[in-house]
């Protein structure tokens, strides 16, 4: 009976706002109702290729997955570098050969001594200019490998080309604008360490990109494909950013 | 010597000059001081291309170019100011 008397209170039904994808305006799956829409999940959880990776922290590798201790200059704070790829080392096996023959060259003056005619300082400043020349040979080519990089992040490819000491180009596309990627391993060499180009056919203002004489290429590009589907996945499940 | 004197016979003869034996050896120290030039040139591109792209692309291993970048530099600029003494 008291309770009757009691007076009754108003309820209220809440409804929860639903997050809308806001670029199909569909609802957002359930799952991710309670995340931020700018939300990742860990690059692991959707590739095959990184979980299997460690992380490396050398800074001269060809094939870093996961790289430490790395960023680019227009990388985001939340961008997260996934794959650093360089030319493999056996690219270098030429010039390394060029040098040490051209280092040696000097010791055949002992047998043919064409610099006779010289003075002794003439000579000596000759053989200085000589191995100064070897020098910037070997420095123009370690830093055209070394800073020629691709990057796979979890939003973009970034191709930074080091083609020589005066020219530098650097381009970058988002995983969104890739249409199509293909790996080739071509030549003994190649077949033999597992190196060859990626080709990558992009809707951005650069058409195509390309991972030269890369280290493991059909890995490179099966990860790309897994980012690719990823973008997919995030633009259906509604977490866009 | 024989053979200096002998070149500088040829260059003599060559460039009809009267005199001035020490002429050939006057023009080569210019041709090596240029060569060393140009290469200082080469070590002062290095050194700022490697700042530039360590700075499009940090890496733990940027302190290290960057010295060497430097020392390769001092090292070039040594050797022209040796050249430029010794010969």
């Amino acid at each position: 009976m008291a309770d009757s008397t009691k007076p009754k209170l108003k309820t209220h039904t809440v409804h929860k706002v639903v997050k809308r994808n806001p670029l199909t305006d569909d609802p957002v799956d359930p799952k991710y109702q309670d995340l931020p829409i700018d939300s990742k999940k860990p690059v692991e959880e959707y590739s095959e290729v990184l979980r299997r990776e460690v992380a490396c922290d050398n800074p001269y590798a060809s094939f870093a997955a996961k790289p430490s201790n790395i960023s680019f200059e227009s990388q985001d704070p939340d961008e997260r570098i996934l794959l650093l790829v360089r030319q493999h080392p056996i690219v270098n096996l030429r010039w390394i050969i060029v040098t040490l023959v051209l280092a040696l060259m000097p010791l055949g003056l002992v047998f043919v001594p064409v610099l006779d005619f010289f003075p002794a300082r003439f000579q000596t400043m000759s053989v200085i200019g000589w191995y100064l020349l070897i020098l910037g040979y070997v420095i123009e080519n370690f830093l055209s490998w070394f800073f020629r990089v691709n990057i796979v992040t979890d939003e973009r490819i970034i191709d930074i080309d080091f083609l020589s000491l005066l020219y530098k180009k650097i381009s970058a596309a988002k995983i969104d604008n890739i249409e199509d990627v293909s790996s080739n391993v071509a030549g003994f060499f190649g077949s033999l360490i597992n190196y060859g180009d990626v080709e990558i056919q992009t809707a951005a203002e650069q058409r195509e990109f390309n991972f030269e004489l890369v280290p493991q290429p059909e890995k490179v590009a099966r990860l790309i494909n897994e980012l690719m589907l990823e973008e997919e996945r995030e633009k259906i499940e509604g977490r866009v950013r | 010597m024989n053979s200096d004197g002998s070149i500088n016979d040829f260059l003599m003869q060559l460039f009809n000059l009267q005199s001035d034996v020490n002429l050939f050896w006057a023009v080569m120290k210019i041709l090596f001081l240029v060569a060393f030039f140009l290469y200082v040139l080469f070590s002062i591109v290095v050194v700022r291309q490697v700042f530039m792209m360590t700075q499009t692309f940090k890496t733990r291993a940027e302190g290290g170019l960057k010295i060497f970048a430097i020392v390769h530099l001092i090292f070039a600029v040594g050797v022209f100011m040796a050249a430029f003494l010794i010969l």
